[in-house]
């Protein structure tokens, strides 16, 4: 049974937007060179389709995971294959292409990647649902607003990338026979880099977010 | 995640496990293999997605190779693997858990229904990719960054 209409996809495919545009700022600061996150697809799929949404089920992926709570709760999750993730690594720290293995220098620059663009993005998703939605960010303290969604800090992880998803919606997993996920895409200064970002809300957010789309 | 799959002879049955269970059911003689990958330990009495509860999956494997085989019953045996916790994350709490509440409900199940469990390999905080080979009865285990296990 299919959680939301058309019309529902396509309001919140609207609202994503909104997020990654803040996620953009977010990550070409954090950079210092242009980036642009844009959404990708917004999509229910099957269990099994679900756990392939980042490609073949069995590839190796590194990822960082941040659990949401508030008014919408759930697992937002920044993934890359390895090569990938060593660029955004390279990257960070100003150097030639050489990193090659995840040591505690590569994993908490991932992490603090994830950090950024993931509360950028769902401190611009909670101000556009609005209702109660209060926000705190670590990095963008805005008058007036307090808190009432906290991220839970970051955690690397490399793994099969269906095992990684497997988790990751195991809250919608357990109400639903279909998962709702949102994908997004990255660039760098005009070049796409494989990475992916996404948000995945627990069962009892998605009826809150149903709620909100009317 | 939630389905099931079944094989005779040659062929070879794989899943990628997070927190689910894998359950692989074999009958030697008849170098019959059934695999489901359950999501959840119980229906509460829901008659689809039989492959993701495991009061409704393993009935399941059970009647397809019944009807492959071709017998009124089959001397089945088991290997099960998954059940791992690979978030340490507030926000899910109840999902954690997940992994065993379904190991306990299909170790259950299987003792219920008199089929012993040969193997095992549960819990940890890493996913696997679990392979079942019909001809031998082997299950492998692959885990990132680690060596195959047979079990």
């Amino acid at each position: 049974m299919k959680t939301f209409s058309e019309s529902q996809i396509a309001k919140l495919t609207s609202l994503f937007q909104h997020g990654a545009t803040e996620a953009s700022r977010a990550l070409s600061l954090w950079l210092g060179r242009n980036a642009t996150v844009g959404v990708d697809r917004l999509v229910q799929l099957s269990l099994a389709d679900a756990t392939e949404s980042l490609g073949p089920a069995d590839e190796t992926l590194c990822g960082c995971i941040m659990g949401m709570t508030g008014c919408i709760s759930g697992n937002i999750l920044f993934c890359f294959d390895e090569s990938s993730g060593f660029l955004l690594c390279d990257l960070l720290l100003g150097r030639e292409v050489n990193s090659d293995t995840w040591d505690e220098l590569e994993t908490s620059s991932a992490m603090e990647t994830a950090n950024i663009v993931g509360c950028a993005y769902l401190n611009s998703l909670a101000l556009e649902f609005g209702q109660c939605i209060e926000t705190n960010t670590f990095s963008q303290t805005k008058p007036g607003s307090f808190n009432a969604w906290t991220p839970t800090p970051p955690q690397f992880v490399r793994d099969y990338a269906a095992s990684i998803l497997e988790f990751a919606v195991m809250s919608q997993a357990t109400e639903f026979d279909t998962i709702l996920v949102a994908t997004t895409t990255f660039q760098i200064e005009d070049r796409p880099v494989a990475w992916s970002l996404l948000l995945i809300p627990d069962a009892p957010s998605l009826d809150a977010i149903k709620k909100v789309l009317g | 995640m939630g389905e099931i799959g079944v094989r005779r002879e040659m062929g070879l049955l794989r899943t990628l496990l997070g927190s689910c269970i894998g359950v692989a059911l074999f009958e030697r003689r008849l170098k019959l293999v059934g695999l489901a990958h359950i999501v959840m330990p119980n229906s509460m009495g829901r008659i689809n997605a039989l492959g993701k509860y495991a009061d409704t999956a393993i009935p399941e494997v059970i009647r397809q190779l019944t009807k492959i085989a071709r017998a009124p019953k089959l001397d089945l045996t088991a290997k099960i693997a998954g059940g791992a916790n690979m978030f340490a994350i507030s926000s899910s709490s109840s999902t954690t858990t997940i992994g065993e509440q379904n190991r306990i409900a299909v170790e259950e199940i299987l003792k219920t229904l008199g089929i012993p469990i040969l193997a095992k390999h549960l819990g940890g905080n890493s996913g696997r990719r679990m392979i079942v080979e019909a001809t031998n009865m082997v299950v492998k285990i692959h885990v990132v960054g680690q060596s195959t296990i047979e079990i």
